[in-house]
């Protein structure tokens, strides 16, 4: 378990980290999303023990990261803008790593590269930006370490080897203590693969909960109800995130059981009204947009 | 147990990656090494079948090839610092690279020491290798010495320092900053900047201080900056050398010694440094300007300080050494283009130009302080004067006085050609001579109504002389002084200073020479060359001779006449070492001990010119612009025989110099004469002061009455 307390990073005059405090479960995926200059790859720098904190704890496993070998055996980090020694091949990577990390698993790494149809042998350099990609993440995953830190890794991946990473990602958190910690803006990669995911807001953490609370937590309804003077109850008596008009056609997206909403609405003797699926993109939308980031503003 | 094992395998891992390094290196070394000493010794040993070699010279050849002494070798090790330290640290400027290194189960400081070691190993290794190689071929060779091994072993141990401190210069450069560009120019800094405050110091001291003086032998903290740069401590082990011709030199033997202790300790102490350094550096300082915060507004306003101050006495001393203004522009200047130029690359942002005025107004601000210490010479540098209960000695050093003796100094293997003031100031110990105290009075005199060589004439001038002066303390200091003196108004002071024992010794090394330790002897009288070629004991006959002459000469001697000649000792530069050197020494008319001992070895040596081989004098006064520039500028020929006999008699001979006869500088005599063999000769001659012989200066008063008419 990787327990963060009241982390805080400062650049110059940019606060980029503002007292974070979180907690990664073993045994889960946890996704990290953000907006652009959140802090997501600050915050997992400081994670893998690349950055100090300012102020804080990062407790993995019981023990400081930052300058704790003990700690960092347990993790690899896998930063967005991968470095492969220059002219070096995948086996002299291995090699490298397989120096560093005690558990690494050489053969597992070449059965890896065999079945991802990548050399052992040819230069890295001379690699596609989605194969480096490849390259990273199966090194990462056969440090075997137990936490594995993703900066915006699934970036540059096609939608096969994306699958395919992920079901890597799978049958390891089953066959040992593994636990994948993914920084990512792509919300729809992490829907299928994410456990628990945390939203970073502007150096903040807006919230850190499962998946399926937060799906279960928040709701898409179009309704058509009789009259304004409804319509205005109901978005008083709803936890609201988002509401949008079309004609008499309102959109809302708000925080709640699927059945205290549909409850609400009933009251109002609706016209029309169902519930619509709601993906992570938009809840995340949504509530950044609670805390001040409207993407209406940003788009012209 | 895992990091144990992981240090050495992460020092191979490093070198395999930067193997680069390693085949460069072995390439040029191998060139400049073993292969260089291998054709040196064929080369050679061609040339000793030949009998236009001897084997010494060999040997000579191959300790500059394998020494420390060889230039090829230390460029290279210099460049191999720079290129270890930037390629094994370089990644700290790379935020992917931080990633990776400073993720891995590492601690900083193992990552530290691998890189570190791995950066040394790869210079040490192939440079070992062939020094060994270029011994191994002087064994098989047969032209093996002592010398040579000891030759070698130095190289190693000198390159090895001086790789380290390069080295861990160019790692503190990288540790500081975060960017490549940035950390290059660090590095330069590095290497130039005490240098550079001391020569600005210098230059501000020589403007404002007129009795400043630039002890070339360094005694003063200041002189001590020039041994915080890696290139001057480099440079003061080499022998011979003065730093870079700035006057911080010591004695080559003595800096040698001073620079490597110096640089065995820069070394333990930028080693401590960068450590700390690296422990303190975070690794988001990767892609800034510079790795801390905090240390950018204080090198911000000590480079702006340096450059601002060099700004200002550039302007100052080259465009008008007579005006202010321009060093103030200059510091104006400077203080502009540091501040600009220290925010765009802190900030790489032209827009910033301006900013972070309080660190502008504090460089600003010590600008003016030091500017105004020097200007208003706070410290009272020109007016001081030691307590006399504190003075343990004094020595002083006379630039009219024997200005053509040259001095050889043992300690550095060198010849003193401008006076000797060190030699002069180190031998001489003045003791109860209240008689000098005077001529200083005279100097803080002349200094404080500002009688200098800008503010007196040419003519005026010729009277003056410059005169160093050493004060030594009890307490062990030595502080020297220049001053301004006129020698003819404290010629009764001389002429008790030059009569003392301590004095002459120290005047004239010739002195305390061994008169066996002599080789050849050489004569130049008035016509002639003559070659002594006399036994040893007469030539010790006539060096003791000599000696006698000039340990009885006095002012008043040297008032009266100037030297009619020259003698030249071959003497043994140093004992044992076999290389003799000719010093001239002035010979006078009243060296009646000399001249009897020559006239017993069989040289009969002329004194003077005959008034009766006089064929035609001409003289010309120099200051007149008539006759410089008029039709008579070549002078106005005498060849009367009354007129020839009165000009000789007003005049001396100045071939030589004419110390401390009171002369008029203003004409120049030139004497036509034949010598013994028929054969037309000139000498230089001048009037003694007043005594210009009246039908001159009326031949003077026509022919400018005539250029008026006309």
């Amino acid at each position: 378990m990787i327990e963060i307390s009241k982390v805080r990073k400062v650049f110059d005059d940019i606060e980029a980290v503002q007292n974070i405090s979180a907690t990664i479960q073993e045994g889960a995926v946890f996704g990290l999303v953000g907006t652009n200059g959140a802090g997501k790859s600050t915050f997992l720098r400081m994670l893998a023990g690349v950055l100090k904190p300012d102020e804080g704890t990062i407790i993995l496993d019981g023990e400081e990261v930052f300058e704790n070998g003990k700690a960092k055996e347990k993790l690899f980090f896998i930063p967005d803008e991968q470095y492969f020694f220059p002219n070096a091949s995948a086996k002299d990577m291995m090699d490298y790593y397989a120096m560093v990390y005690r558990e690494f698993d050489k053969d597992k790494f070449k059965e890896y590269m065999r079945r991802f149809n990548l050399s052992m042998e040819r230069k890295i350099h001379t690699f596609s930006k989605g194969m480096k990609r490849q390259v990273s993440v199966l090194l990462g995953i056969c440090a075997n370490t137990k936490y594995l830190f993703c900066d915006e890794t699934f970036d540059g991946l096609d939608p096969v080897m994306r699958q395919a990473v992920k079901s890597i990602f799978v049958a390891e958190m089953m066959n040992r203590a593994f636990t994948p910690v993914i920084a990512s803006h792509n919300l729809r990669e992490l829907e299928d693969i994410c456990d628990h995911v945390g939203l970073l807001h502007q150096g903040g953490v807006l919230f850190s909960k499962d998946l399926e609370d937060i799906k279960t937590g928040v709701h898409k309804i179009q309704c058509v109800l009789p009259d304004t003077a409804d319509e205005e109850q109901l978005l008083k008596e709803l936890d609201m995130l988002q509401c949008t008009r079309n004609g008499s056609l309102l959109t809302l997206t708000a925080r709640g059981t699927k059945m205290e909403i549909t409850q609400r609405i009933e009251q109002r003797n609706p016209v029309f009204w169902e519930v619509l699926p709601l993906t992570l993109e938009e809840i995340f939308i949504s509530e950044t947009e609670v805390a001040g980031y409207d993407i209406k503003n940003l788009v012209f | 147990m895992t990091s144990k094992i992981s240090f050495s395998k992460m020092t191979v891992s490093d070198i395999k990656r930067r193997v680069w390094i390693f085949a460069i290196l072995a390439l040029i070394l191998i060139l400049l090494m073993p292969v260089a000493t291998i054709i040196i010794i064929d080369r050679d040993l061609a040339d000793i079948a030949k009998g236009s070699l001897k084997m010494v010279e060999l040997t000579a050849d191959l300790i500059r090839c394998v020494g420390y002494h060889n230039g090829g070798i230390s460029f290279v090790t210099i460049c191999a610092a720079i290129v270890c330290a930037f390629s094994g640290f370089g990644y700290l400027y790379s935020r992917k690279k931080v990633d990776v290194f400073h993720s891995i189960p590492v601690k900083r400081e193992k990552l530290f020491f691998a890189q570190y070691a791995s950066g040394v190993l790869l210079f040490m290794i192939p440079f070992l290798v062939c020094e060994v190689l270029a011994i191994l071929a002087c064994i098989t060779k047969g032209v093996i010495t002592a010398g040579l091994l000891k030759a070698a072993l130095l190289s190693v141990s000198d390159n090895f320092l001086y790789f380290l401190i390069f080295y861990n210069v160019a790692v503190i450069a990288i540790m500081l900053t975060g960017k490549m560009l940035v950390g290059a120019l660090g590095m330069l800094v590095f290497w130039v900047y005490f240098p550079m405050m001391y020569a600005i110091f210098q230059g501000y001291a020589r403007w404002y201080f007129n009795t400043y003086y630039s002890s070339p032998w360094g005694s003063r903290w200041i002189d001590w900056l020039v041994c915080l740069s890696p290139v001057t401590l480099y440079y003061g082990t080499q022998p011979g050398s003065s730093l870079m011709g700035m006057s911080v030199s010591m004695s080559a033997a003595q800096l040698r010694q001073i620079a490597i202790i110096i640089s065995i300790v820069a070394v333990v102490l930028t080693f401590v440094l960068l450590i700390w350094l690296y422990r303190k550096r975070g690794s988001e300082a990767a892609g800034s300007s510079m790795a801390f915060a905090k240390s950018k507004p204080v090198i911000k306003v000590l480079l702006m300080i340096a450059i601002t101050l060099g700004s200002g006495i550039c302007f100052g001393a080259l465009v008008n050494e007579e005006s202010e203004i321009w060093l103030v522009f200059g510091l104006l200047l400077g203080l502009i283009v540091a501040q600009c130029f220290i925010e765009v690359i802190y900030t790489y942002d032209i827009r910033k130009v301006f900013s972070h005025k309080k660190s502008l107004g504090i460089a600003a601000g010590c600008v003016v302080l030091i500017t105004l210490f020097y200007r208003f010479d706070l410290l009272r540098y020109d007016s001081y004067q030691p307590n006399p209960d504190n003075i343990e000695s004094v020595g002083v050093s006379i630039s009219a006085l024997d200005s053509s003796i040259s001095y050889y100094m043992e300690d550095s293997g060198n010849f003193d050609y401008n006076g000797g003031d060190k030699y002069r100031l180190e031998h001489m110990d003045l003791r109860n001579v209240p008689e000098v105290y005077e001529i200083i009075q005279q100097g803080i005199k002349n200094n404080k109504e500002n009688v200098t060589y800008e503010s007196l004439s040419e003519d005026e001038t010729a009277d003056f002389s410059s005169m160093a002066v050493c004060y030594k303390l009890k307490n062990g200091k030595e502080i020297y002084r220049n001053y301004f003196i006129n020698i003819q108004e404290i010629s009764d002071q001389l002429k008790i200073l030059y009569d003392q024992e301590e004095f002459k010794m120290a005047q004239y090394p010739i002195l305390s020479t061994k008169a066996e330790n002599s080789g050849e002897i050489e004569v130049y009288d008035i016509n002639d060359h003559h070659a002594i070629k006399g036994s040893d004991e007469d030539n010790r006959k006539l060096i003791e001779a000599y000696q006698a002459d000039l340990m009885n000469l006095t002012y008043q001697d040297m008032k009266e006449n100037t030297p009619f000649g020259q003698i030249i000792f071959q003497t043994e530069l140093s004992e044992g070492s076999g290389y003799k050197y000719g010093i001239y020494y002035p010979l006078y008319s009243v060296y009646e001990k000399t001249l009897k001992q020559l006239k017993d070895m069989g040289y009969e040596i002329q004194t003077e010119i005959k008034i009766s081989d006089v064929t035609r004098i001409r003289v010309l006064l120099n200051a007149a612009e008539y006759w410089e520039n008029g039709e008579n500028n070549e002078g106005k020929d005498y060849s009367a025989p009354e007129e020839i006999k009165e000009i000789m008699d007003a005049s001396v001979l100045s071939d030589m110099e004419v110390n401390a006869v009171d002369v008029d500088w203003e004409w120049l005599i030139t004497v036509f004469y034949h010598d013994q063999y028929g054969h037309e000769k000139t000498s230089s001659c001048m009037f003694r002061r007043g005594k210009v012989p009246v039908f001159i200066t009326q031949d003077l008063d026509k022919a400018v009455k005539a250029d008026i008419e006309s």
